[in-house]
């Protein structure tokens, strides 16, 4: 699969593209992504109040008159949850599309694996929260979230993902999907947040190309998407060097804090960023 | 310090052109938009010092008011108190007969050297800029301008040259006594032995002996005798061409017609026919009419409805025209007439009794005599030739047209001693604009270097 980004946009329908990408990816890598419920014993433990009732072993209930349940390898339950930014700034270039639809991809692999998908959409308030369920028409639900919203307002997510910690479990994957159009410093500290709550951070920071582009820096007004506020850009200064030394500081920090940071250009496309990230993370989506 | 041009003024003019650049100069630069702007300041925060940042926004206040000062203090022109004059203007009106050497020209210029300082020295022969100091002889002869033309053009340059500091001499071999100003007037005075002063009413040359000299009119030649001062010769000749007196001479373009020998005669009478061949004038088509009817608008009018006057005789006439009377002189004493006409215009000849016997409107002669041999005697006297001849001359030398302007200026060059001095001294000032300028280029550079 060698289309990018702006091939695949090409699919109106969220749901076909993200099942498109998921087709070709997989096939991409040769391992079959439905290994559902598996057969493969692990342990057994104790029942607890609220287990499904299917997964009590009744044959060991009858020889220890106590309810044990049955665990196999694969099936325990993973809590994922997306944050997505929807600010304004997401709309350059359509990162906002291409979050969507990263979004969307993570639920399907959810869905088929039987864990939990939870997804937030925030700009500088909580625009959207679903916490993680298994709800069988969860993925119909989330495809009509993302088709009605749009991206608007300003990128406070420091302040808005401090919000919702206390409703994020513990112990869960937490991925960040945004474009760090805010303040460093304060985003860095919260997702690093997110990381002290045991929870398993990924990062994906999306920017593209013409972001990069020279044209955009020299004798020229940039007026900020979100905020309205101009700021000239003479041809003094080596404006890409600043750009490229502030995502440096943002996968040491990343780096620092055991936080997984993948930095995608949206002009590659899906197939590149995601087998990179997938073969390093198999462990867990495969 | 001295402005020449009035500073708040330009201020006020400029002010509101640099709030609207000001204002609208974020519109003239291209806008792109950025998902986030911020981060170039966060990042330069660490590169550039938060203490130097303030210092050089300061710094390029202080240059763009430094930049907009120097622009209004350079249109300002301003001016300082200075040893010297900045320029001295000499403008030469170059005439045919001015024959003035640069040497001449170079020590009016010294002479005023002793006086004052000069900046810069510029001379102007009409409108064309002479290099000075001259590097080689030169003598400044020209075409004939209108005065008006002349002082018209001075006054441009002047202007042109736009400074407070500055000294203007006019050099002319005529006479600008009307033209005074504030400028210093020289009269060149140059010698002529023989210098024709004008052809119409008369012939007038200026000869500065007495001497017999060759005079020659169109083709023909004669001998004069030139009396020390101005000469008066009478015109014998309709058309002029090409006139010459001795070393002098005048060629025309076109023929000039002095007289207009042509007359229209209404009257059928003999006596009008031969007194006009006498005079040498023509009948035919012309604006010149004899008539016995006061239906023309131009000639003479001879009466033909005549009063019964009681009184015959011999009359005493009294002159109103003393040129009339010179010319007739006493040609009419002789006059016997019995009847005579009643005419309201101006008398020119009036009898002891009053009777008006030649009268005279605007552009007619009326004649009251009778042409009737019967009734007078009128035509057989002595003055009847002459009091025709001046009123057809006197017609006729209406008619002449040709350009005045170079008889006006050969008649000025004569008189002398007619150079004037600006009453009001030069200002001594040095103009400071281009420094101004200078540094409002540079102040304008380092605003935008910064």
């Amino acid at each position: 699969m060698n289309n990018n980004f702006s091939e695949i946009l090409r699919i109106e329908n969220l749901f076909l593209r993200s099942k498109y990408i998921l087709k070709g990816y997989f096939s991409g890598i040769h391992k079959t992504p439905y290994k559902g419920f598996s057969s493969e014993f692990s342990e057994y433990r104790e029942y607890i109040q609220g287990d499904d009732f299917k997964k009590i072993d009744w044959k060991v209930f009858l020889r220890s008159e106590k309810l044990f349940v049955r665990e196999n390898e694969g099936e325990s339950d993973t809590d994922i949850h997306v944050f997505l930014d929807s600010s304004k700034s997401m709309q350059f270039s359509n990162k906002f599309e291409y979050g969507k639809t990263l979004l969307f991809v993570f639920a399907l692999i959810s869905k088929r694996q039987n864990d939990s998908f939870g997804y937030s959409l925030y700009n500088d308030r909580i625009r959207i929260f679903h916490k993680p369920s298994k709800k069988q028409n969860l993925i119909f639900q989330i495809y009509q979230d993302l088709e009605k919203i749009k991206p608007e307002g300003e990128t406070e997510g420091a302040k808005v993902l401090q919000g919702i910690l206390p409703k994020v479990k513990k112990s869960t994957f937490v991925i960040f999907i945004t474009d760090f159009g805010e303040n460093l410093e304060n985003i860095m500290k919260t997702i690093s947040i997110y990381k002290v709550f045991k929870n398993d951070s990924i990062v994906f920071h999306l920017q593209s190309k013409e972001e990069f582009e020279r044209k955009n820096f020299e004798n020229v007004y940039l007026k900020d998407m979100e905020t309205g506020k101009t700021l000239f850009l003479d041809s003094s200064s080596d404006r890409l060097k600043v750009l490229k030394q502030r995502n440096e500081r943002i996968k040491k920090i990343c780096y620092e804090n055991g936080i997984d940071y993948n930095h995608i250009m949206i002009e590659e496309g899906f197939e590149k960023p995601l087998s990179k990230f997938f073969l390093r993370r198999k462990s867990v989506f495969l | 310090m001295f402005f020449y041009r009035e500073y708040i003024f330009i201020l006020f003019s400029l002010l509101p052109l640099f709030l609207f650049l000001l204002i609208f100069s974020k519109k003239f630069k291209k806008v792109k938009n950025y998902p986030y702007v911020d981060i170039f300041n966060e990042e330069e925060k660490s590169i550039i010092k938060k203490d130097l940042k303030i210092f050089i926004y300061i710094f390029k206040i202080i240059l763009f008011l430094l930049s907009f000062s120097f622009l209004i203090l350079f249109l300002s022109k301003p001016y300082i108190r200075s040893k010297k004059i900045e320029f001295l203007l000499v403008y030469i009106d170059n005439t045919p007969f001015l024959n003035l050497k640069s040497e001449k020209v170079d020590s009016i210029i010294k002479e005023y050297k002793k006086g004052n300082d000069f900046e810069k020295i510029l001379i102007f022969d009409n409108n064309e800029k002479v290099d000075y100091p001259f590097k080689k002889e030169k003598i400044f002869s020209g075409e004939l301008l209108e005065k008006e033309s002349v002082i018209r053009n001075y006054v441009r340059l002047i202007q042109k040259i736009n400074s407070p500091s500055i000294k203007t001499v006019l050099i002319s071999d005529r006479v600008y006594e009307r033209f005074r100003d504030d400028f210093d007037f020289i009269k060149i005075d140059n010698d002529f032995d023989i210098l024709i002063l004008d052809i119409f009413p008369v012939i007038k040359i200026f000869s500065k002996d007495e001497k017999v000299v060759s005079l020659t009119v169109n083709d023909k030649q004669e001998k004069v005798l030139l009396k020390k001062g101005i000469n008066f010769f009478d015109i014998s000749f309709d058309s002029l061409t090409f006139l010459k007196v001795f070393n002098d001479s005048i060629k025309f373009s076109k023929t000039i017609f002095l007289k207009n020998k042509k007359v229209n005669n209404l009257i059928n009478d003999k006596s009008i026919k031969i007194a006009l061949k006498a005079l040498g004038y023509e009948t035919g088509k012309s604006d010149i009419f004899i008539s016995e009817k006061d239906d023309i608008k131009k000639g003479i009018v001879f009466f033909n409805e005549y009063m019964f006057n009681t009184t015959l005789g011999k009359k005493e006439i009294i002159f109103k025209d003393k040129n009339l009377k010179e010319v007739i002189k006493n040609g009419f004493d002789n006059l016997y007439y019995n009847k005579i006409s009643n005419i309201p215009q101006e008398p020119l000849i009036v009898d002891e009794e009053g009777n008006k016997l030649v009268s005279f409107s605007d552009e007619k002669f009326y004649v009251s005599l009778p042409l009737d041999t019967t009734l007078s005697n009128f035509i057989l006297t002595s003055g009847f030739l002459p009091l025709l001849n001046y009123m057809l001359d006197f017609f006729s030398k209406k008619n002449v047209d040709f350009d005045r302007t170079i008889f006006d200026y050969r008649d000025e060059i004569l008189k002398t001693g007619l150079s004037f001095s600006g009453e009001d001294p030069t200002l001594k000032l040095k103009d400071m604009s281009k420094i101004f300028f200078i540094l409002f280029l540079i102040a304008t550079f380092l605003f935008l270097l910064v």
